[in-house]
């Protein structure tokens, strides 16, 4: 049964104080997108498991922690050498988990905008990542740790996060501009933001932005010691939830300007259309019971994309599955979309929550979502959370076009990014 | 559009005994954040509180619009202290504290809650040009929106592994000294009450040397530099590998002065943050007309930024 609470919508509705959204700005289009997660290895078979509801819950084969006994975690069933064989690039030069996965999927997008190395279009590159290369410096700090002249340091030479922008960014040619984001989990969501700014500067004709990170021993204990973990596959925004699956992946677009299209010739998939990133200032890890973080966010980049609550046909939520996180990212919806929210989904009940990759990879599936005009179901939902009553799609629906899809990565610190992408 | 300076701040390292560190002195932080919530927080943290702070008191600006952070490495200790735990403890009954910490957006997130800042946040953290990348952005959005106050920074910090790992690996050569420290500027688009002008920021993420020679005589034609009017800040860090090509580069021109601030600041991924406020300090305290921030982590990838004196 499906119910509605109201909220006391007005006394929120005062508009936030947006940044720089008023000045007109160059319009960005997505040209190509590649992805990698527990649930495929590039854009089609991701495609095919959001359509049949395959989550990536699985055994895990390669993270070497006990926790992964106790809780489903969303490995990517690839080998590094197998992802290296993949991504067509040296285990000797890709040497984390995070630069391998990151090597596969932006391989993949600057494959489908037909990204030629020297092709004269300037180009930069830009990568959200939490851990970086923390999977292999927790095998070097096993031996470190107890004699410090010992451990391979091979391991530990790829710790800081910037190593896997550096790699992927020569390998397909992307050099002109790179950087690397860290905030916590909009991280990825963030560097569509930058490369957004960048392109309108005109300090690059083309972004590839997107994230990566693997799974680690480090993020895995991390997410236990906070008590957020579900011993089950997760539920997002169920009255029932008990925390979050953690999984692993990339995604990357390729993002252009109506100027860099008439010389590359590439043809948009669909626009960039809004975007807003804020501090919510309330708590380094938790959400406001108001989601006054997450309401600003959206608020901001509805007004960015010029678009009013009722243009977007469909969310696709941060919905980690936590208590507080979802509770409070309802109460933002509903402040923003009131009694008629649009059709919404969690897509981590499939891919489980891929921290810096997640804003990227959420991205990437909203834009094969407008491209494949399917919308994303989401898994196990039974009951709805009492005091907001959001019903998220069951099943995933196909040849259902949709124009506008809304995007919400948030992350510790109080960080809030919501991004919106248009067919056009 | 033109970009504004407004104010800046800068927590120094001091050179240890040997001479073979640069490391902080413990800031007093107690005015801008209750003792009992600090107490808990690292070096690091600690560090880029007081730093960010500082320059939004400097400024008078008690909110910031906006927080742009750049951190190389983030928060070493937190991150090693968590690792430590799980593999002391086996994976059981870990404390969350250093783990919640080890986020590299730790200190832009503490600024914005300590000031009550709603604006944009973000957090850069690309090696040698994670300041700058901070600096860059900032300066962009100035131009996009000039009546906003942007707080833009760097901090690092040496742990006792850090120094162990990089000694092994040998990458801090011949006179090349570790060091750390967290620098902090306010940047606008609007005149009043600036200190200086940012006139330029180029980053090249790039070690190739006929790139970085190419780029660095384009900026100084772009912006019009009479190096005989321009004091420059060099990226030598006395690594004689990474210090001789990047002297050629320079030597073509008659500088005004050449200032080396990783003599006094050690090497490190954000030391161009601290770079930057020197420059600063520079053109308002010495009334140098400008100065040409050049830096560089090691062999890795440069950046240019342009300060120049706004009362001449």
């Amino acid at each position: 049964m499906i119910f509605f609470v109201r909220i006391a919508l007005n006394e929120y509705y005062n508009q936030p104080k947006s940044l720089g959204s008023d000045l007109s700005m160059v319009r960005v289009f997505i040209t190509g997108i590649g992805i990698i997660s527990s649930i495929g290895k590039n854009c089609s078979e991701t495609k095919m498991s959001i359509i049949e509801g395959r989550g990536g819950q699985t055994t895990t084969k390669y993270i070497d922690s006990a926790l992964s006994k106790s809780f489903p975690l969303c490995e990517v069933q690839y080998s590094n050498d197998e992802l290296a064989m993949m991504a067509e690039v040296s285990r000797d030069k890709f040497i984390t988990r995070c630069s391998l996965l990151a090597a596969v999927a932006a391989t993949e997008a600057a494959n489908s905008a037909n990204i030629r190395k020297n092709d004269n279009i300037k180009t930069g590159l830009i990568c959200g990542t939490t851990v970086g290369g923390m999977d292999r410096s927790e095998i070097f700090y096993k031996d470190f740790s107890k004699d410090h002249s010992t451990g391979n340091l091979d391991d530990v030479r790829c710790h800081d996060c910037g190593d896997t922008a550096a790699k992927v960014s020569e390998l397909i040619g992307a050099d002109d501009f790179v950087t690397t984001i860290s905030t916590a989990c909009s991280s990825s969501a963030n560097s569509f933001i930058t490369g957004a700014r960048l392109l309108n500067a005109g300090v690059v004709e083309r972004v590839i932005a997107g994230g990566s990170d693997a799974l680690t021993y480090f993020t895995v204990n991390g997410f236990n010691s906070l008590r957020i973990l579900d011993t089950d596959p997760c539920r997002p925004l169920d009255a029932g939830r008990k925390g979050l699956n953690l999984g692993e992946g990339a995604a990357f677009a390729v993002l252009e300007t109506e100027e860099t299209m008439k010389k590359t010739g590439s043809k948009p998939i669909c626009e960039l259309k809004g975007w807003h990133n804020c501090a919510e200032a309330y708590h380094q890890t938790a959400s406001s019971p108001e989601g006054n973080g997450a309401y600003e966010a959206m608020s901001g980049a509805l007004k960015k994309a010029g678009l009013k609550a009722q243009d977007i046909d469909y969310i696709n939520f941060h919905g980690t599955g936590t208590d507080n996180n979802d509770a409070s990212e309802s109460v933002a919806v509903r402040r923003v979309f009131g009694a008629d929210a649009p059709m919404l989904s969690s897509t981590k009940t499939l891919t489980g929550h891929t921290l810096g990759a997640s804003g990227a990879i959420e991205a990437v599936i909203s834009v094969i979502s407008i491209k494949e005009n399917i919308v994303p179901g989401h898994a196990r939902f039974k009951d709805p959370i009492e005091s907001t009553g959001l019903m998220p799609l069951a099943e995933t629906l196909r040849d259902h076009p949709v124009r506008n899809i809304l995007s919400n990565s948030f992350g510790f610190g109080g960080n809030n990014s919501s991004l919106i992408f248009s067919r056009c | 559009m033109t970009v504004y300076i407004k104010s800046t701040a800068a927590l120094m390292p001091e050179k240890s005994e040997n001479g073979r560190l640069f490391v902080c002195p413990k800031p007093q932080i107690k005015d801008f954040i209750d003792p009992k919530e600090s107490r808990r927080m690292s070096g690091i943290i600690k560090n880029g509180i007081f730093a960010g702070m500082t320059a939004l008191k400097n400024g008078g600006i008690p909110k910031p619009d906006a927080i742009i952070t750049g951190t190389g490495l983030g928060c070493l200790s937190d991150t090693i202290k968590f690792i430590s735990s799980i593999v002391q403890y086996n994976e059981e009954n870990l404390n969350p504290a250093s783990f919640i910490y080890s986020t590299h957006n730790t200190v832009g997130g503490a600024i914005s809650i300590l000031t009550g800042c709603t604006g944009y946040n973000s957090t850069f953290v690309h090696r040698g040009i994670s300041f700058e990348s901070a600096l860059m952005e900032a300066f962009l959005i100035s131009a996009e929106s000039p009546e906003l106050n942007i707080l833009a920074g760097g901090v690092d910090e040496l742990t006792e592994e850090y120094i162990a790992i990089t000694a092994r690996m040998g990458i801090y050569k011949e006179s090349s000294v570790p060091g750390e420290g967290a620098a902090f500027v306010v940047i606008s688009g609007s005149k009043e009450n600036a200190v200086c002008e940012m006139a330029a920021i180029k980053i090249v993420p790039s070690f190739d040397k006929i790139t970085v020679e190419n780029v660095f005589r384009q900026f100084i034609e772009l912006n019009g530099i009479d190096p005989s009017k321009t004091v420059i800040f060099t990226p030598f860090n006395g690594d004689s590998e990474c210090d001789n090509w990047k002297k050629q580069i320079l030597m073509p021109h008659s500088w005004k002065r050449i200032v080396n601030p990783k003599e006094i600041t050690g090497e490190f991924m954000t030391a161009g943050a601290l770079s930057t406020v020197m420059a600063v300090q520079t053109v308002v305290e010495k009334g140098e007309r400008q100065v040409l921030v050049w830096n560089s982590f090691l062999n890795m990838e440069n950046a240019f930024i342009l300060i120049k004196n706004v009362s001449i």
